[in-house]
């Protein structure tokens, strides 16, 4: 199971991951995030600010997540990520394609524009 | 003392004839034979039949079972297909020990002499004659040889001391049958222990009986020899080595009764029927001979179905043939040019998923019960199918669509070709590393590398199997020219102080091939994208 605390400012999504997320633990976030986007905000931020580890599995669902949030209208911005968590992000051209921020607020201002 | 070394000589030249018929005519027969048994193995009876001529021609059963075996564990035919060739080739190597019952002396030296001649006016030089000649070569040889064995032979059967141990065999058909067993392993053919045998009857020196006996042993010897070669083999392999040695002591076990019933003159048996046909005792023995081949490949053909089930009990398909298996495209698809191609295009999105495990052999996170090498050769296997299936496809259709659909996969295939070996290079290169701790510069790099190369080729992989507009899009994005970047990483590591020249060459091959990699995916998207109409709106 994913460790995974949420939020929502205004008609926006904070989804707060910790730890890890890899072939354990993604279909878990997968189901969360989307059945909080379907009965929610469509706008979403993923603040991995508490993350420390990230696999393939784990880029995947990111990526799955923003489609589902694109498709019902909104969109996803991420922000938070450091250390090597940043280096996968970076490496595996997410960080180009999705967009990186520095904080919260930040991402949740993207969303906005 | 000369006899024996007039045997001697003569048995020396009768190998090096049986060794040159079989290099030589292999090498002939190489390109053709393997596209003619893709083409004649789609039916039992021609797959049979060209058993029969390839036997005939290599004289060799094993042979012609190893070089299936070869076929098979490639993925380029299944068991059930090539099974009739196996069966069948026992009866092509009845040719030679038939020929050998006949006197065809002057032959042997017209033979010799033609062919002295054509090496003299150096015509082994040119390409198309080399094998061909080499071939005949060995054929005259074969027969000088089994000449000075008659020769030298002939007075064996007024010696006491030859008499004697020859009464000792026939006493005990035990013994005889044994002698022909050994001979065959040793030989690795009952083939040449039954010309041998054949011409020593031609001379007197043996009866008709020890002859017989000594065909049958040899016939045994000869499925001991193959089982014994296929002691290192595994799988669907082993299953085909299995069934020539069924086919070999079923044989016997069928023909043995009918001859001890005629021995101990309960009834008449093979000896009549071989009597009734020539009064030629070699030939009679030539005859039975080929009566234990056709009865063996009778049986086996009409079992076939549950004695490949039974070779399959005991030896399960390895691994990697599994894998090495196409799992879409298949010889008659090529009927219907569009729905072959669709095949082709499915058999490649399967590549896509075996990429994907190539690389889980250094990944944390990844599971794959697959060794890469296995995976490897498997994927190449399987991609080179899809080449040959592609091939056959636009060799036989010129319609406009087909021809250009054909091209293009032929296209993604080369490309596919290229990643699976990437892929390999990659997993080759990180493991040379050894285990990395996290928190390592260089460790940290590995695991992003893996990590994001694994998440490419898996979001290719959906991509090109949805073909979606907006997936592919994406795709390229995820693609596009990192050498700057890698570059850039790569002068970040090396400014560091602890940096060891293996960690060097790590960090290069790594950075490169990951690289190369998103370069070879971005080129297969772009094809596919080609092909998929612009998203509305």
């Amino acid at each position: 199971m994913i460790e995974m605390t949420h939020d929502v400012r205004g008609d926006v999504l904070i989804l707060k991951p910790a730890k890890r997320i890899d072939s354990s633990n993604a279909k878990s976030f997968e189901d969360e995030a989307n059945a909080k986007i379907d009965a929610g905000p469509k706008k979403v931020v993923i603040d991995f600010s508490g993350l420390d580890y990230i696999s393939s599995a784990g880029l995947r669902v990111v990526l799955t997540t923003a489609k589902r949030a694109k498709a019902a209208g909104g969109g996803l911005a991420l922000c938070g990520v450091h250390g090597n968590v940043k280096e996968v992000f970076d490496v595996s051209g997410f960080a180009s394609v999705l967009g990186m921020h520095a904080g919260v607020d930040e991402a949740i201002a993207s969303l906005k524009g | 003392m000369e006899i024996a070394f007039d045997i001697f000589a003569g048995l020396g030249l009768f190998f090096v004839g049986v060794k040159l018929i079989g290099s030589n005519l292999k090498e002939l027969t190489g390109r053709w034979f393997r596209r003619l048994i893709g083409a004649v193995t789609r039916t039992p009876i021609f797959s049979a039949l060209v058993g029969i001529l390839s036997g005939a021609l290599t004289q060799s059963s094993s042979a012609i079972t190893f070089m299936s075996i070869g076929m098979v564990s490639a993925g380029l035919v299944e068991v059930a297909k090539v099974a009739p060739m196996v069966i069948w080739a026992n009866v092509g190597t009845s040719v030679l020990v038939l020929l050998s019952a006949i006197e065809i002396n002057l032959v042997v030296l017209f033979l010799l002499g033609v062919t002295g001649l054509a090496y003299y006016f150096d015509m082994d030089r040119a390409p198309r004659f080399r094998h061909l000649l080499g071939a005949l070569l060995g054929l005259g040889l074969l027969f000088l040889g089994l000449e000075l064995i008659k020769a030298g032979a002939a007075p064996l059967k007024t010696m006491g001391e030859v008499r004697d141990f020859l009464a000792f065999a026939a006493s005990s058909q035990i013994l005889a049958f044994l002698i022909g067993l050994i001979l065959a392993v040793i030989a690795q053919s009952s083939a040449t222990v039954s010309i041998v045998a054949v011409t020593m009857t031609n001379v007197g020196v043996l009866t008709m009986d020890q002859t017989i006996i000594i065909v049958l042993g040899a016939s045994v010897g000869s499925g001991i020899s193959t089982a014994l070669l296929a002691t290192n083999l595994s799988g669907i392999g082993r299953q085909l080595a299995h069934l020539q040695v069924v086919i070999k002591v079923v044989g016997v076990a069928l023909v043995l009764p009918f001859f001890v019933v005629e021995t101990l003159g309960i009834a008449p048996g093979v000896r009549a029927l071989a009597e009734a046909i020539t009064t030629n005792s070699a030939t009679q023995v030539a005859l039975i001979y080929l009566l234990l081949q056709l009865v063996s490949a009778s049986f086996a053909s009409a079992f076939q179905r549950p004695l490949l089930g039974l070779m399959a009990r005991f030896s399960r398909p390895t691994a990697e043939e599994v894998l090495s298996k196409p799992h879409y495209i298949y010889a008659e698809a090529i009927e219907e040019p569009r729905s072959a191609l669709e095949l082709v295009d499915r058999e490649q999105m399967r590549l896509f998923g075996l990429l994907t495990s190539i690389i889980d052999a250094v990944r944390e996170d990844g599971g794959t019960p697959f060794a890469p090498a296995v995976l490897y050769a498997a994927g190449k296997t399987v991609a080179m199918r899809c080449d040959e299936f592609l091939a056959e496809i636009l060799d036989q259709n010129s319609a406009r669509d087909v021809l250009l659909d054909g091209i293009d996969l032929q296209k993604r295939n080369e490309i596919l070709l290229g990643l699976i070996g990437t892929a390999n290079e990659y997993v080759t290169a990180v493991r040379q590393a050894g285990p990395r701790p996290r928190g390592d510069r260089l460790g940290d790099l590995l695991f992003a590398l893996g990590e994001s190369v694994h998440t490419i080729l898996s979001i290719a992989g959906d991509a090109f199997a949805s073909k979606d507009r907006a997936d592919l899009d994406m795709l390229l994005e995820l693609t596009s020219d990192r050498s700057a970047q890698m570059e850039g990483i790569r002068r970040r590591i090396m400014g560091l102080d602890d940096i060891t020249p293996a960690d060097h060459d790590t960090l290069y091959a790594t950075t490169t091939l990951f690289e190369r990699a998103l370069w070879l995916v971005r080129r297969y998207a772009a094809l596919v994208e080609r092909s998929v109409p612009a998203a509305a709106g």
